[in-house]
């Protein structure tokens, strides 16, 4: 099977380099069956690619530890919901399952475009099978994930097969883990397609915007994988790290943080185009700059340059990552620079006051943003290089810059839509302003009032008052009037307001969606600890929270031995029910693991882990948390995700161009056939 | 227009108070201090997370660490001196944050002045976007009635 | 085994990639179809005029733009969506123009030759084909069949 695998790479790199080859020729000759055979070779590669993860995936799950990635990632009992994902658990693993991530998409560019665009498809085929070339090159050359283990002794090499492998990260054996990583490398896999659409609507000097919507769509959906991996990773560490937080900065964190940033800037600012033409070269290099991020931020996931939670193995693929970041930077800047005449805008600002503006301050804040994760998570490597000294830059750093940019981020998310495109007189903004800030105002003097006064805290949740009123006032709007237009009831006024433009409403749903996840992070600031050392009949007491030790077991599992407190917990008197935090020691690696135990509901998570055991008096030390308002974080993530899957459908505008496209196809095909 | 000077200078204000305001720490026991220093240092057992996060059950450089801090406590110092102790013992990369000083500063300014650079790029541009009113934008001619039918005849085809 | 299947798959592949090229010219083939024509994409422009139009609409309704406003851009709007339409209509003449300048050139260009034995000349547009075809390469009219000398 390892011959197999290596076979898949070899002709998915021969498919992949044909590919940028033939796609390249057909656009500059303009010839239909040169494409044909370009879009074959996307498929080719996609069955190539497909064999190698088909035979890796074999190799883990017939235990094959001949194999070296399979005897350094998997063991016997691991159970097969985690053996699947041993697919991406290491180094070489994971490239493939990028590569092979790349070669779905692209795969499905083709063939949603196999009757349209067909001017620009020949360059994007191109560019998709460029990057397919690099990522299967270094799976191949690099990082192959196919090689063999041997022994080297005296009378020569002989292959060696061990027993066991050595079993996956046990932190990695939980269910979020398992969708995490894939939803994450959809997200930064995906950037590649808009990229390609962009730079081959320029290669090709396309007239109009037509292909910002195609490219806008193609954002949207990595967009939203990049968002959603980056919130179960959240819970993740929430589950399974045993500290009570989901976000700690880490530099793999700001990676997955970064292109999502350029991202949700080049979605804002790509309605500016569409609605407007304005803005084209900005939305260029926001484009290129959200790819460029993807792939620097897989170059820091894989390649440990800068130390990192995880703890993913130091490679030499470092110096490949950096000549093919080097390469895109070059290619794309050099051909956004001899178009540049193409991009002039359509139309000028009407007023400083307007919709335009207030997207080009929410640009200016999410790339501050961007520009300080960057500088914070790269800045060891910039500080070690000039001064030799190694620092970190870790939360203290990051709260502290991040807090003020979230806020202003989170102020225009409401003040934005109150905004009417081209032209706001100061009469409507005090009219639109005025009941979000009158509710805000009181939200805010009753948070003032119940105790809160640390200033972040407040205007946050000041803040989120204001938009959620600003966005539920948008959406009563509308609905009144078109309840006074077309006499229909409240809801289904509010089902077709949002039906009839739901990129506008999609878009508002986000909002919400943010303002929810900032009301979960608000909640940080009310975070509550103590930890004891228990035995059976102690008790603790953690604000109104009361808990009682009922005994300690511990026991035997296939994959690790464990330890249980078995707690009861008391709330002003009333019994909440038991809770069972738990620390395991897997056997393949000896490592320990808390499984923490958690009660949670809208308003906070009582979070208890198991953090120790005191040898001399067989006691425990439990860790409990209080962590208010957690819950809305992940809600905040779902809204998010609904809001997105809304907008994504085609606008009115997209859905006329397709009949108009459709008519000429048709016509087209009638002429042939005559 | 008064209004909008008074908004400008709350605007300001606000920007300012951003800016400026740090967190205000409560001091508070010898255990909320030892818990607060935790969280701006990073333990140095090589796991990469704060001290007060170390994953590791009995580690030994987290002990280590919090008996410095403890000792330091007990003799009274505040929590500068003992983060001092500690850079002394482990160098300046057990700081969860970079110093405010020397080449480090620049950690914490750039940030800063790529967002003040930013909002003067982006207040350029829309100066300079922006024509002069909104009625010479477009300096059609009376439209023509042929031309006008033909628009409002598409709108509302497109309106269905 | 397996390795054998692997191999056969990347063969067939190939070869599946390959046929575009190596199979015969297809009638009516010429090169990649134009997706958007200047036309159609002012069209498509007037009809994001026409979207604003209807936000702004709905926006004056809902409170959100004083009326002055409303007026000034509504005007705009209207002036833009004209502009275009002005823009689509020239360029219908032009194309009109291009086609009927075309076509006389063809016409002439055939009267010139007038050779009897020219297989590949199409009758409709007067384009010479390359091959021999049943199907005009620039048109598509059905060319008139005559034995292969």
């Amino acid at each position: 099977m390892n011959q197999v695998g290596s076979v898949g790479l070899i002709a998915a790199l021969a498919f992949a380099i044909y590919g940028v080859v033939a796609g390249a020729v057909a656009g500059k000759l303009r010839s239909p069956r040169m494409l044909k055979s370009a879009q074959r070779a996307v498929l080719g590669f996609f069955v190539m690619i497909t064999v190698a993860v088909a035979s890796l995936e074999y190799l883990i799950l017939t235990n094959d530890f001949h194999s070296a990635y399979v005897a350094s990632h998997s063991s016997i009992a691991l159970p097969l919901m985690y053996k699947i994902p041993v697919l991406w658990a290491g180094q070489e693993g994971s490239l493939l399952f990028w590569t092979w991530l790349l070669s779905i998409y692209a795969g499905i560019a083709v063939w949603m475009n196999r009757r349209k665009n067909r001017q620009l498809m020949p360059y994007v085929i191109s560019i998709c099978m460029g990057v397919g070339t690099f990522f299967s090159l270094i799976t191949f050359w690099v990082a192959n994930p196919f090689t063999q283990l041997s022994l080297v002794s005296a009378s020569g090499t002989t292959p060696f097969t061990p027993a066991d492998g050595n079993g996956l990260n046990p932190s990695l054996q939980f269910h979020s883990m398992v969708i995490h990583p894939p939803m994450l490398y959809l997200g930064y896999v995906g950037m590649a397609i808009p990229f390609a659409f962009a730079m081959s609507a320029l290669m090709t000097r396309q007239l109009g915007d037509n292909w910002i919507r195609v490219t806008r769509r193609w954002t949207m959906v990595p967009w939203m994988f990049l968002g959603t991996g980056i919130l179960l990773g959240g819970q993740w560490a929430y589950h399974v790290l045993g500290w009570g937080g989901y976000w700690a900065w880490d530099p793999v964190e700001n990676a997955s943080l970064l292109p999502w940033l350029a991202g949700t800037a080049f979605l804002h600012s790509v309605m500016i185009q569409e609605k407007r033409g304005m803005l084209k070269v900005w939305n260029m290099v926001l484009i290129i700059l959200t790819f460029f991020l993807s792939i620097f931020g897989t170059f820091l996931t894989r390649s440990g340059i800068i130390s990192s939670v995880h703890a993913f193995a130091k490679s030499d693929i470092g110096p490949w990552f950096s000549v093919f970041l080097a390469i895109i930077a070059a290619f794309s800047l050099t051909v956004l620079f001899l178009r540049l005449d193409f991009l002039k805008s359509d139309n000028r600002l009407d007023s400083i006051v307007s919709r335009e503006s207030g997207f080009l301050f929410n640009n200016w804040i999410l790339l501050a943003a961007v520009l300080a994760v960057l500088w914070g998570t790269i800045f060891p490597v910039i500080s070690k290089a000039v001064e030799n000294q190694t620092v970190t830059v870790g939360p203290p750093f990051f709260n502290r810059v991040m807090i003020p940019i979230g806020l202003l981020l989170l102020f225009l998310t409401g003040a934005g839509p109150l905004l009417a495109w081209r032209k706001t007189s100061f009469q409507s903004i005090k009219r639109n302003f005025t009941i979000p800030l009158i509710f805000a105002g009181v939200v805010g003097g009753y948070l003032f009032w119940a105790g809160i006064h640390r200033l972040y805290t407040w205007m946050s949740l000041f803040l989120c008052a204001f938009v959620i009123a600003s966005i539920l006032g948008e959406f009563y709007k509308g609905a009144r009037t078109r309840m006074k237009i077309s006499k229909e009831n409240f809801f289904s006024a509010v089902y077709n307001l949002t039906m009839r433009n739901t990129r506008r409403y999609g878009g508002y749903i986000v909002h919400l969606g943010i303002v929810l996840l900032f009301v979960g992070f608000a909640g940080q600031a009310f975070r509550f600890e103590t930890q004891k050392l228990m035995g059976p009949g102690d008790l603790l007491q953690a604000k109104d929270y009361l808990i009682r030790c009922e005994g300690l077991t511990s026991g035997q599992h296939a994959n690790y031995t464990y330890e249980t407190a078995i707690l009861s917990v008391t709330r002003d008197g009333r019994a909440l029910g038991e809770m069972r935090p738990q620390k395991r020691v897997y056997m393949a690696s000896q490592e320990a693991l808390s499984h923490i135990a958690l009660r949670t509901n809208l308003a906070r998570d009582l979070y208890v882990v198991l953090a120790g055991q005191d040898p001399d008096s067989g006691k425990v030390l439990i860790h409990v948390i209080i962590n208010p308002l957690v819950q809305w974080v992940w809600i905040g993530g779902l809204v998010v995700l609904l809001g997105t899957i809304l907008a994504l459908f085609p606008s009115r505008v997209e859905r006329q161009m397709d009949e108009i496209r459709k008519t000429q196809e048709e016509a087209l095909e009638a002429h042939h056939v005559l | 227009m008064k209004p909008i000077t008074s908004s400008r200078k709350l605007l300001r204000a606000l920007i300012l108070s951003l800016v400026f305001i740090n967190i205000a720490t409560a001091a508070g026991s010898p255990e909320q201090v030892e818990k607060d220093i935790g969280n701006n240092l990073y333990c140095m057992c090589g796991c990469v997370t704060a001290l007060n996060h170390c994953p590791h059950e009995n580690c030994p450089v987290k002990s280590e660490m919090h008996k410095i801090i403890r000792t330091d406590l007990a003799q009274g110092k505040a929590e500068p001196a003992i983060l001092q102790d500690l850079v002394a013992r482990y160098g300046l990369k057990v700081l969860a944050s970079p110093p405010t000083q020397g080449f480090n500063l620049t950690a914490w300014i750039l940030p800063g002045v790529g967002l003040i650079i930013g909002l003067f790029a982006a207040i350029t541009i829309v100066r300079r976007w922006r024509r002069p009113a909104l009625a010479p934008a477009t300096p059609t001619a009376p439209m023509d009635d042929k031309v006008r039918a033909a628009v409002e005849e598409e709108m509302k085809k497109f309106g269905g | 085994m397996v390795l054998g299947v692997a191999i056969l798959l990347v063969i067939g592949m190939a070869a599946f990639v390959a046929a575009p090229l190596l199979a015969p010219e297809s009638p009516g083939e010429g090169a990649l179809p134009i997706d958007i024509t200047p036309l159609t994409d002012l069209k498509r422009r007037r009809m994001v005029v026409y979207e604003n139009l209807q936000d702004l609409d709905f926006e004056f309704k809902a409170g959100k733009i004083s009326p002055e406003d409303y007026q000034a851009l509504r005007e705009n709007h209207l002036a833009e969506a004209a502009q275009l339409m002005l823009a689509s209509q020239e360029q219908e003449e032009v194309t009109e123009n291009d086609v009927l300048i075309e076509r006389q050139v063809a016409a002439r260009r055939a009267q010139r030759k007038q050779q009897p034995h020219d297989p590949y000349t199409c009758p409709g547009c007067g384009f010479e084909n390359p091959l021999p075809v049943k199907f005009c390469g620039n048109c598509g009219t059905k060319l008139p069949q005559q034995a292969p000398k």
